[in-house]
Formats: C-alpha cells, structure tokens, sequence
C-alpha cells in the first residue's frame, strides 16, 4: 500500500476540503481517466484495492498511473476509551481529494476495456467518480 | 483546392472581474480575450455552443476568422484558439485565449500526433508506445499541420521513430534539441498481480521500519 518513507510530523489536524481541485484535473498521462465528482479522503486501502481492481480486469499491455498519493496521517483511538487524554494512535494513511481531481489514468488498451476497468474500480471508493477520455482521443 | 476558413464571431466585453464573468457563464456565454504580437488586447465574449463548433473544426492549430464587434463595427483578424479553460468539475468552457497571428510571420506551435497501420510488433508481444503527444514546429500560420502523422506499420519491437525520422510538410520545421524518440514498440513486461503485491508488501514493511527507526 502507498504510503510516505518517511514524514516530519507524525500526526495531523484534520481541517475541512473545500472547493474544486485545480491541480490534477486534466487527463496528462493517458487516455482514459476516473476523476472525483465529490470532495473526501481516500484512505491508502481504498487506493490499492481500487488499482488492483483496474489491474485485474486489464490484465496485460495496458498500463495505470494513480494519480493520488495518501500522505496525511489518520489516527484513531483505540476501542472503549473515553474521550480526551490527547489524540489517538496513527493508523494510516490518507488522500484528500477535491471534486475535479483524476485519480486513475489508463493507456494502452481499448477504452471499452479500460472503462469497465475504471468503473470496477470506482466501486472501491468513497466517492462519486465519472470517467473521463482525453480530448482527442476516439 | 483551397481549404475552408471558419469564422466566429465574438463581442467586446466591457465588464470585468469573477462577478460579470460568472454570470455570463451562468448564461451559455464564455468570457475571453483577444490578443496578437503587437500588442492588441481586447476582452471579448462568446456563446459556448458556437464556440465548441468551431473549435471541434479547427482544434489549436488551424486558422479561422475571429470577427471581433465593437458596438456594430466589426473587424476580422485571423486568428488561433490559443488557449481554452475548462472547469475541473463540470464539462463547459470557463475562458478561452485568442491569439491574433501575422500570416507573414513564422509562429511556434504544438501539433498533436497521429499514427496510422498496426506496428508488426504488436503480433511479436510488443506494444506501442507513444511518448510525445504533441511535437513543437515552427511555420507560416497557414501552413500549421492540423496533426503529424507517423505511419508506424514496419515498427518492429524495441523499435523507435525518433523526430528527424518524421517527414514533415513543406514549410514546417520541428523545434528540437536532441533527436528524442517520439514513439516506439516496446516489449511488454509480464508482471503478475501476486509479484506486484509482494513488492508492495515489502515496500511497506520498509517504510514501517523506517517510522520506527
């Protein structure tokens, strides 16, 4: 699973995503793409089963650049704690996501392919997602 | 036969700033601006779905007749679709750059590229890969190329069309330093799933190691 080697502070506020994403929102890489239709955090879990998901159903030749990378720390108190006594435990890792965002991008197999692979793996994630292909491409 | 020159017409926009530009959007409208080498500048406005009409005929990199009205007098300018902003969100036009060309003068552009046939190395378990979408040239505006075409047909694997192999029209030069590979047929790599898991895996127990160092 991804996650950063190595970090300067090992736990985080949370803070509030608000807007529209303007970096990452065009297709750069390949020729079909998953892009976020809602703002949230796709925890490091959600990106690796949603690329393992993409993988499996391309199978071959076809190639995948994920386009977000978990580096904000989560934590979580353990179970039948009270509250307070300070901030939990780290337990992973997470990407926050805007609406616009691409998350996956794929090239090298058809699109017909390629978008039954993106939409599988959209099912993996908490947001609402919408497949996008890049201008000019048939 | 000479070739069809589209024409659009735009309107001076004389309101400025997020808030008149949001509610022309809100009305089909897309704000933009209008400019050229010697200095022109002029802050237009265009209905989106003639706009995409044109667009989808001449893409960047023909050139068409923007016909600029300015309360009733009109000029026309041959023009490029510079630049088109796109909301990350929903799929309409937010702005759009025209730019003005000089048909004497040379102009630099980026002209997207085309392949045609089926490299006979795909049969040999190779794929073909593209590495530059898009090539720079230089050249008269009209004689812009609306795509470079590469016919990739004899392209065995671990071939590669580099850029002073592409035969480019009359009039058109590539803008290059080093003769750069602009596509080729690579043999594909077998990864399974189960390997790639694995090396995942370790990744991680590494990062985590690190964390507790």
């Amino acid at each position: 699973m991804l996650a950063p080697r190595k970090v300067k502070y090992r736990k985080r506020q949370k803070g509030r995503i608000k807007g529209k994403a303007q970096r990452g929102s065009t297709v750069s890489f390949g020729d079909i793409a998953l892009k976020t239709l809602d703002h949230g955090k796709l925890t490091s879990q959600q990106i690796e089963s949603a690329r393992v998901a993409i993988m499996r159903h391309i199978k071959r030749g076809g190639q995948v650049w994920i386009r977000v990378f978990p580096d904000v720390p989560i934590t979580k108190k353990p179970a039948e704690v009270r509250m307070g006594k300070g901030k939990g435990a780290p337990e992973g890792w997470c990407a926050p996501v805007k609406p616009g965002r691409i998350l996956y991008e794929v090239k090298g197999v058809s699109l017909e392919l390629a978008k039954e692979a993106l939409k599988r793996a959209s099912y993996k994630l908490p947001v609402r997602t919408t497949i996008v292909v890049k201008e000019g491409v048939e | 036969m000479a070739k069809e020159v589209s024409t659009l017409t735009v309107t001076e926009r004389t309101a400025t700033g997020k808030g008149p530009n949001r509610r022309l959007r809100m009305q089909g409208i897309v704000p933009g601006v209008y400019y050229d080498q010697h200095g022109t500048n002029v802050m237009v406005q265009v209905p989106e779905v003639p706009l995409r009409k044109v667009y989808a005929k001449v893409g960047g990199t023909q050139v068409f007749h923007l016909e600029i009205d300015r309360n009733g007098k009109k000029d026309t300018f041959p023009a490029l679709v510079w630049r088109m902003k796109h909301d990350p969100v929903r799929p309409i036009v937010t702005h759009v750059d025209f730019f003005g060309v000089d048909l004497d003068k040379d102009i630099k552009v980026f002209v997207n590229v085309v392949t045609t046939g089926t490299p006979k190395g795909l049969q040999l378990g190779g794929k073909l890969d593209i590495f530059r979408d898009q090539l720079e040239v230089n050249c008269k505006p009209l004689s812009i190329p609306e795509h470079i075409e590469i016919d990739v047909t004899d392209l065995d694997v671990n071939d590669n069309v580099h850029i002073e192999d592409i035969k480019l029209p009359e009039g058109v030069e590539a803008l290059y330093e080093e003769n750069f590979a602009v596509l080729g047929v690579t043999p594909i790599v077998e990864t399974s799933l189960e390997d790639e898991e694995a090396e995942a895996e370790a990744e991680t127990a590494e990062a985590d190691e690190t964390e507790a160092e």
